[in-house]
């Protein structure tokens, strides 16, 4: 008895690694990586290099510090100086910039908004993969989150609120590792909780918002957590209560 | 306006494929912006059916060629100029690693770069690729192929490899 290879060749690893193949063609791959360790590892590494491409790509858009931001001179050569004004906007509002009300934000929370919209805008976009793990994984998304933030971490549950789980990813912060869980409704909006250790344990919510996304934010006594999304206020609060209620505080005494 | 805000949508990107085409941040600040400046003026001109990020990568892909090639006819600017490569800051988990990634992604043949990018990072079809850089999916294929082997091989992860895409 043995096994027949169905003829994998270059391109089919290729492609599997890129999630391009037909359902068919994939678990013929599939078998074949069972059975060929040597071929295995070459798709793991493969799959481990666009994960750090990713997030490699993600660290040089989302670290950009403010005092990067393109200084507002005058082209010249521009037809039309009215495109160059509002392109320069869309750099501030899109790129790096972000406006907190002015009553809100000390530290260390500064930090956690600006990492929420970064990582938001990042991932909101990507059709092929918005999430690093998915919901149909949610048991082992937990178990990951938990393991890397060192906290007992449960995926909360929004359908309540008529949003479903895309899925979740851990992300490098300036401190600690955060996560992030994605959520979507049935528009397709999407919505983003970020969490991260490091927090001013203040339940309270607060509002931030850029140009293009709206948060609030809220810590217990060890975890910071941001909601952001492009939806009306009062709608987006309303999300921030079912999910704080759905997390422990896991400093809390029990 | 709905056009300011889809375009904001993309600055994220617009940076990532700046970055992945000039290998320097400080033109990629430039290339988006020249990109951001022509797309609103070229608004009305799109074609229905084209996904808003693949029309914004293949402008801005045209820009960067316009802009190399008067650069070359000057003779001021060459490779060795570039003076900002794409770094992630210290103060990020597992920063060694991934800057040493980035230095081989960057030095990667551009053709094989560009592919490998649309289709890893910003999760572009083979197809949607291959409309953006002009050129068959295979051939997208095979770009991606040969910048992973290369890769790979780089990070000491090199397994054989099955017979080759032509």
């Amino acid at each position: 008895m043995t096994s027949a290879p169905k003829d994998i060749r270059e391109e089919d690893l290729v492609a599997y690694v890129d999630d391009a193949l037909t359902p068919d063609r994939r678990s013929e791959v599939e078998a074949y990586l069972n059975e060929t360790p040597d071929a295995a590892r070459r798709v793991e590494a493969d799959m481990a290099i666009a994960r750090d491409l990713r997030r490699a790509f993600a660290g040089l858009i989302a670290h950009q510090p403010l005092a990067a931001l393109p200084a507002a001179e005058p082209r010249n050569h521009m037809p039309l100086a009215w495109a160059a004004s509002v392109a320069m906007a869309l750099m501030v509002g899109g790129a790096a910039g972000w406006f907190l009300r002015p009553d809100a934000a000390p530290q260390p929370t500064w930090g956690l908004v600006a990492e929420a919209f970064a990582a938001h805008r990042t991932f909101v976009v990507e059709v092929a993969h918005p999430v690093e793990v998915r919901a149909e994984n949610k048991g082992h998304l937990a178990t990951w989150l938990t393991n890397r933030l060192g906290r007992p971490f449960t995926v909360p549950d929004l359908r309540v609120a008529g949003l479903l789980l895309v899925g979740g990813r851990l992300l490098p912060s300036p401190t600690e590792p955060a996560a992030q869980l994605m959520y979507e409704d049935g528009n397709g909006q999407r919505l983003t909780l970020y969490l991260r250790r490091g927090s001013d344990n203040d339940p309270s919510f607060r509002f931030a918002e850029t140009a293009t996304e709206q948060a609030f934010y809220w810590s217990d006594t060890e975890f910071a957590y941001a909601l952001t999304g492009a939806l009306p206020r009062a709608r987006l609060l309303e999300i921030a209560h079912l999910l704080q209620v759905q997390f422990e505080d896991p400093g809390a005494p029990t | 306006m709905p056009t300011h805000h889809a375009l904001a949508q993309e600055a994220d990107a617009m940076k990532r494929y700046a970055i992945t085409l000039t290998r320097d941040v400080h033109i990629a600040d430039d290339l988006v912006q020249d990109c951001m400046e022509r797309a609103l003026r070229k608004w009305t001109l799109r074609r229905e059916g084209v996904p808003l990020r693949a029309w914004l990568f293949t402008m801005m892909r045209n820009l960067h060629v316009d802009g190399w090639r008067r650069a070359k006819r000057r003779q001021t600017e060459s490779l060795e100029t570039l003076t900002s490569p794409p770094a992630i800051p210290p103060t990020q988990e597992n920063h060694v690693e991934l800057n040493r990634l980035l230095v081989r992604v960057m030095s990667l043949p551009d053709d094989q770069r560009a592919a490998l990018i649309l289709v890893s990072v910003e999760g572009f079809t083979y197809r949607e690729a291959g409309q953006t850089l002009g050129v068959p999916e295979g051939t997208i294929l095979s770009r991606v192929s040969r910048a992973r082997a290369a890769l790979r091989e780089a990070t000491g992860d090199a397994a054989p490899k099955l017979r080759s895409v032509t």
